[in-house]
């Protein structure tokens, strides 16, 4: 599996990565827009325009960017922020002009946001739904209206698309949650149902079984996580360090007490990847009855993306 | 009677916020020790120049990542672990990765 990086046509930084989503240029059928989080320093903070205690120390932002599909490059179409942006961590793509994004925290930094670390009822973060006015804009504040979407849960964190067109995935990282949501046409989003898993819950996705029949389908939704989240303060710092991953597939089942059926379908201790925020299920043809597929993990300290072989 | 009723209190309280804590502790994987993946004869790759990508999403037959590429900046800058440190010096990218695989091939079990 080859890798390629999108050089960039007019941009040159910096962008601190996080998030990302993507979807068709209605123009073009051979073309997409990407949305990505980055986490840029506050001027206001570093130029010392105003007094520091108040002022944020990153004002992070979401870059458009537009991709023709088999080309090594990639345009930055435009910057956007936004105050109710504050800290955002993964985003869901509407259209080329309009998204979702999750706040993970309220607080940025400091004992109040250990204490909402801490606290399951600490439900603070929220998701917002963002609309700019017009793709191009060399002011990413320009045309920029956003609301607030959804709030009530405990550090959501990663936003997947679901088994449906209106379906929303949403993680809740430290509450070791995947919720599915529904869209609606008044910019809210509304829990429809929820599943726990045994370790924190960062991106997930949604694997579309693609050799799926009427009597076998192993579609299901995909939750990459942390095997011990409680030592993240701790490593986090060190590039030597060792963070071991947790990767679930889980399916909806009347027959299971919770309405679910988990699987740990990969785990490792960080020898192999270290930290895992995301994974994705990629189906292998069907050989001798075996229903088995690529899973491609990635984290946030991860030295390399890897791939694996593994039974669905 | 005061210490039976204090002792009560005390047993509701343990009884009310064992799941929570429970729920917590296992969530933050406080008592887990990670187990090592054990590649046999599987199909495996380490993909190469992925460095520290966060997310991941399938679109059009190919992998989309964005990625951080020079490593240190993680550990020195990243607002949503609120680590502040050092103001970023390099520049992340847009990764595509082709999850096609041309021959299965095993790369490595651990340490390879």
């Amino acid at each position: 599996m080859k890798s390629t990086r999108l050089e960039f046509e007019n941009f040159s930084g910096p962008f601190v990565t996080h998030g990302i989503d993507l979807t068709r240029d209605p123009a073009r059928k051979d073309a997409v827009y990407i949305f990505a989080v980055n986490h840029i320093p506050n001027p206001d903070f570093y130029m010392g325009s105003s007094n520091g205690e108040d002022v944020p120390k990153a004002r992070s932002q979401i870059e458009l960017l537009h991709h023709i599909l088999g080309s090594n490059t990639v345009r930055h179409v435009r910057s956007i922020y936004h105050p109710l942006i504050k800290t955002p961590n993964d985003i869901y793509a509407e259209s080329p002009t309009s998204f979702y994004v999750t706040n993970d925290h309220f607080y940025r930094e400091g004992l109040k946001r250990q204490v909402e670390q801490m606290i399951p009822a600490a439900k603070w973060s929220d998701i917002v739904h963002v609309r700019v006015d017009k793709l191009e804009s060399s002011d990413g504040q320009s045309g920029v209206d956003v609301s607030v979407a959804l709030t009530g849960l405990h550090n959501n964190n990663g936003l997947g698309r679901g088994a449906s067109p209106d379906e929303v995935v949403i993680d809740s990282a430290l509450g070791g949650i995947m919720y599915r949501a529904k869209l609606s046409d008044n910019r809210t989003l509304s829990i429809a149902d929820s599943v726990k898993v045994d370790c924190v819950a960062d991106n997930p996705s949604y694997f579309q079984d693609p050799y799926a029949t009427a009597e076998d389908d192993r579609s299901g939704y995909v939750v990459a996580g942390i095997s011990r989240a409680i030592d993240l303060p701790r490593t986090f710092a060190d590039p030597t360090a060792k963070d071991g991953v947790m990767v679930w597939l889980v399916r909806p089942n009347s027959t299971e007490p919770s309405g679910w059926e988990k699987r740990l379908i990969f785990e490792d201790d960080g020898g192999l990847v270290r930290t895992a925020s995301a994974a994705v299920l990629v189906g292998i043809e069907p050989k001798d009855g075996q229903r088995k597929a690529w899973l491609i993990v990635t984290g946030f300290l991860s030295e390399s993306m890897i791939a694996v072989e593994v039974e669905l | 009677m005061a210490k039976v009723f204090n002792l009560a209190l005390v047993a509701i309280l343990v009884a009310s916020l064992y799941g929570p804590v429970n729920r917590v502790v296992t969530v933050l994987g406080v008592f887990r020790t990670p187990s090592p993946a054990v590649i046999a004869d599987q199909g495996f790759y380490k993909i190469a120049d992925t460095t520290q990508c966060e997310d991941l999403h399938l679109y059009a037959d190919k992998l989309f990542a964005a990625c951080e590429d020079a490593p240190q900046t993680r550990h020195v800058w990243f607002p949503p672990m609120a680590v502040f440190t050092q103001t970023p010096q390099t520049t992340g990218s847009i990764h595509v990765i082709d999850p096609k695989v041309s021959k299965r091939s095993v790369v490595a079990t651990r340490g390879g």
